[in-house]
C-alpha cells in the first residue's frame, strides 16, 4: 500500500520537473525538413503563382507531413484528455488519484506535441520568409540593374507605341483612300490574328480565376513579395505568442503536479500517523491504566 | 487527378513565361532601316524615270509601313539597350517615316526633308558658290 502510494509521488515530482523544463528545451534533434530552392523559374513566375508554387512545394515536403501528423496526434490527445477528465471526476479514492496522475501525464504529452508542432511551424515560416526575401532580393537586383539609359529607352518606346496606337487608324484610312492595291499579307494576317487574340484576351479577362487574382494582387512584384514577408512575420509572431501560452499551460500543469504530489504525500503522512497512533504501545495501553 | 491538372497548368504557365521574351522578331529593326534606305534611295535616285520611281516607291512604302508596324509591335525590343534600338526610338519622326508622314499629311519625301532640315524655302534661298 505504501509503495503504491509513493510511486505516484515520484512520478508526479518527475512530471513537475519535466513539464517545467518543457518550455526551455528544443525537441528538434532529427526533424523533418523542407528545402525549397530559389530557382530562376520561381523568380520569373507571375506574382499570383509564386505563393501557390511554394505552397505546393511545401505540401510535398516531409516537414508538411510532420506538421499534419502532429496536428492529428494533438486532436487525438485532446479527446484523450477529455475522456480522462470525465473519468477522474467520476472516480473515487485511489482510482481518482491514479486518473488525475494519468491526466497530468497526458497533459504533459499534449504540451510536448503542441510544442513540437510550434517548432515545426516556426521552422516552416522561417524557411518561407528566407525564400521570400531571397526572391525579393533577386527581383530588386534585376530592377537596379536597369541603367538610366534603359529606363529612358523604355519611356521612348512607350511613347512611340502610344503615338502609333493613336494614329494607326487615321494612317490606315489614308492608305485605303490613296492606294488601289490590296492590303499586304502581313496586314491582313495581322488583322485576322488580332481579332483572334482579342477574343482570347476577352476570355482571359472574364475568367473567374483571373478576376480573383486581380482583386488581391498588388501591381508591383517587389511590393507583393514584401507583403508576403510581412504576412510570414505576422504568422511567426503568432507562433511566438502561442509558445508563451504553452509556457503558461506547462506552468499550470507543473503546479497541478506539485499539488497532486503534496496531496498524496499528506494522505500518506496521515495514514502513517494513524498507523503509528494505532500501533503506539503506550497509548494503546493507556486504557488499561485509566480506569 | 488534381496533381496532374496542377502540373499541366504550371507547365503551360512556365512555357508561356519562359517563352515570351524570346518570341520577338530577330532583326526587325535592321530590316526596317534597310527598307527605309531603299525607299529614300528610290526618291533621290537621279537616273530613274518618274514612272519607275512612283511604282518602286509605292511598293517600298507599303513594305516599309509593314516593317514599321512590326518594329512598333515587337515586344522583344522593350528595354533592349542596343545602339540600333536606341537610335530607332530616339526619334519617331525619322525612324517611322511612313507613319509620321501620313500623320502630318505630308509626302514621305517632304517629311524626310523636313526632318533633315531641308525646306523649300531653304532650297530657294540657297546660293551657288565656290568653297
Amino acid at each position: 500500500m505504501t509503495i503504491q502510494r509513493t510511486t505516484p509521488i515520484f512520478v508526479a515530482a518527475a512530471l513537475t520537473f519535466s513539464v517545467m523544463a518543457l518550455a526551455g528545451t528544443d525537441t528538434l534533434a532529427a526533424s523533418p525538413a523542407w528545402n525549397p530552392s530559389v530557382t530562376e523559374k520561381l523568380v520569373k513566375l507571375p506574382q499570383e503563382y509564386l505563393k501557390k508554387s511554394l505552397d505546393r512545394d511545401f505540401r510535398r515536403s516531409p516537414l508538411a507531413d510532420a506538421i499534419q501528423n502532429t496536428e492529428e496526434e494533438i486532436s487525438l490527445k485532446l479527446q484523450t484528455l477529455g475522456d480522462l477528465r470525465n473519468a477522474a471526476e467520476q472516480a473515487d479514492d485511489e482510482l481518482r488519484t491514479e486518473l488525475r496522475h494519468q491526466l497530468l501525464a497526458e497533459k504533459r504529452q499534449y504540451l510536448n506535441l503542441v510544442k513540437s508542432r510550434q517548432d515545426l511551424k516556426r521552422k516552416h515560416l522561417e524557411k518561407r520568409r528566407r525564400v521570400y526575401k531571397r526572391i525579393l532580393g533577386k527581383v530588386l537586383r534585376k530592377k537596379q540593374n536597369e541603367t538610366p539609359e534603359q529606363v529612358e529607352l523604355v519611356k521612348q518606346q512607350q511613347s512611340a507605341h502610344a503615338r502609333f496606337q493613336r494614329t494607326v487608324e487615321a494612317v490606315d484610312m489614308k492608305v485605303f483612300a490613296t492606294t488601289v492595291a490590296p492590303q499586304s499579307r502581313y496586314a491582313t494576317d495581322y488583322a485576322k490574328n488580332l481579332s483572334a487574340a482579342n477574343a482570347l484576351l476577352k476570355a482571359i479577362s472574364s475568367h473567374p480565376a483571373n478576376t480573383r487574382q486581380a482583386d488581391t494582387s498588388p501591381a508591383d512584384k517587389a511590393d507583393y513579395l514584401r507583403r508576403l514577408v510581412a504576412d510570414t512575420d505576422a504568422e511567426l509572431a503568432l507562433v511566438q505568442q502561442e509558445q508563451e501560452i504553452v509556457g503558461y499551460m506547462a506552468k499550470l500543469v507543473s503546479l497541478n503536479a506539485i499539488a497532486l504530489s503534496e496531496e498524496i504525500a499528506e494522505d500518506a503522512e496521515e495514514d502513517v500517523a494513524e498507523y503509528e497512533q494505532d500501533a503506539s504501545p503506550i497509548t494503546s495501553a493507556l486504557n488499561y491504566f485509566i480506569q | 487527378m488534381k496533381t496532374v491538372t496542377h502540373a499541366i497548368a504550371a507547365a503551360a504557365l512556365i512555357a508561356v513565361t519562359a517563352g515570351s521574351p524570346s518570341t520577338g522578331q530577330a532583326g526587325s529593326v535592321e530590316n526596317m532601316e534597310r527598307e527605309r534606305a531603299i525607299l529614300l534611295e528610290t526618291y533621290l535616285a537621279p537616273d530613274m524615270t518618274a514612272e519607275d520611281r512612283h511604282s518602286k516607291a509605292n511598293l517600298s512604302r507599303r513594305q516599309l509601313m509593314d516593317m514599321e508596324r512590326i518594329v512598333l509591335r515587337d515586344k522583344s525590343l522593350v528595354g533592349r539597350n542596343t545602339p540600333a534600338v536606341r537610335r530607332v526610338f530616339a526619334n519617331y519622326d525619322r525612324s517611322f517615316l511612313v507613319h509620321a508622314a501620313m500623320e502630318k499629311d505630308l509626302t514621305i519625301l517632304d517629311h524626310w526633308l523636313q526632318q533633315v532640315g531641308v525646306s523649300q524655302e531653304s532650297v530657294m534661298n540657297a546660293t551657288r558658290r565656290r568653297r
